[in-house]
């Protein structure tokens, strides 16, 4: 029941809350920053880390810019295959 | 079949309890004294103190940074309920032109990412002469969490009967009379949810707040927090109080809400 059942008829609502989540990691900035500040060493220095170092910490506007508009990139496209799934997903249940 | 709901009900809360370890561990840290914290292998501290409390509350920021946030978070909701709740209603009942592409850009922006826009915003606020104050992180919170309020409102709306509706604009309810006297009422468990979302948001974002303030004067308590740490130590205690501080509002409005969201967070938002 669960498998045939439950799960195909909760399928947009799983997609939506997988979009926000993937969404919400992409986009994660406080705990990287608070905690370890991108190090030791970059080892923990993610994107969204990178672009906010780069625009406030050492002041390379352009680049930092730069990396912000990767980062809209990446999730938009992510957003938009996620959509395009959910409106399929959305046709059929 | 009852014994194996009991069983379920326990497996449940052993998940949560484990779930909830760190928070646990940081009440206890909060009660533990400086000289015990390396101790850990006492699951209570041997002589428990509210020294840590005490601390935070008469020499930090965290009383001013409470109060902040508070505002802050409070102005947000109120702001983005107001401008939400007529957008919601447009987009759920008037024949607004190009209404799917509309609902699906607004979808769209709720992935927005701050970190792309927060440099330009900072210009702006600079230029706006907004820096460190309630209104720049009010704008900045409004803006982000608008998305996701009126795409949350407007799935609540469209649930509401509209022959119920019909009957008020029949009795010569104006547009803004139905919506605020028979629609906000009827989706008051929506509205509740919606509201709640906004504000722990609020509450919790910290890149706007961090780059947008920069004396105590409108430091929020994320921010606060992130400013522990001293040059020379780290006052594991004071933040492990200070954090229980601040975990403590958005509980007791969850706790106080609670009635309302059981209807409002399940229903909603995907039905056709």
């Amino acid at each position: 029941m669960l498998t045939s059942i439950t799960l195909p008829l909760l399928r947009p609502v799983l997609l939506i809350a997988l979009l926000f989540r993937t969404l919400d990691a992409l986009r994660a900035f406080d705990l990287m920053f608070v905690l370890t500040g991108g190090g030791p060493a970059g080892t923990t220095e993610t994107l969204t880390v990178y672009a906010y170092r780069s625009l406030f910490q050492t002041l390379q506007l352009g680049f930092g810019s730069a990396i912000g508009v990767v980062i809209f990139t990446l999730v938009m496209v992510v957003a938009a295959a996620y959509l395009g799934v959910l409106r399929r997903a959305g046709a059929t249940a | 079949m009852r014994a194996r709901a009991r069983v379920w009900d326990v497996a449940v809360l052993l998940l949560l309890a484990v779930w909830a370890t760190p928070f646990f561990w940081q009440v206890r840290t909060s009660f533990t004294p400086d000289s015990e914290l390396l101790a850990t292998n006492r699951a209570l501290p041997a002589s428990p103190t509210t020294i840590h409390y005490r601390a935070v509350a008469e020499r930090s920021v965290m009383p001013r940074a409470l109060g902040n946030s508070l505002a802050v978070a409070t102005l947000t909701t109120l702001v983005a309920l107001a401008l939400g709740l007529p957008a919601a209603y447009a987009i759920a009942r008037l024949p607004v032109p190009g209404k799917a592409l509309l609902l699906l850009v607004i979808v769209a922006s709720t992935a927005f990412p701050q970190i792309a826009t927060v440099s330009p915003l900072y210009l702006l606020m600079r230029a706006l002469g907004l820096r460190d104050t309630w209104t720049a992180l009010v704008m900045a919170n409004t803006s982000f969490a608008l998305p996701l309020l009126i795409w949350l409102l407007a799935g609540f709306i469209r649930e509401v009967p509209i022959e119920v509706e019909e009957a008020a604009f029949l009795d010569g309810a104006g547009r803004l009379g139905v919506l605020g006297r028979i629609v906000v009422p009827l989706v008051a468990p929506g509205v509740a949810s919606a509201a709640l979302l906004t504000f722990l948001a609020s509450w919790n974002e910290f890149l706007f707040a961090y780059t947008f303030t920069a004396t105590e004067a409108s430091r929020t308590v994320p921010v606060a927090l992130a400013l522990f740490p001293g040059v020379f130590e780290v006052p594991w205690g004071d933040i492990a109080a200070a954090s229980i501080l601040a975990s403590l509002p958005p509980i007791i409005i969850v706790v106080g809400l609670q009635r309302w969201l059981v209807h409002g967070l399940v229903a909603g938002a995907l039905k056709e």
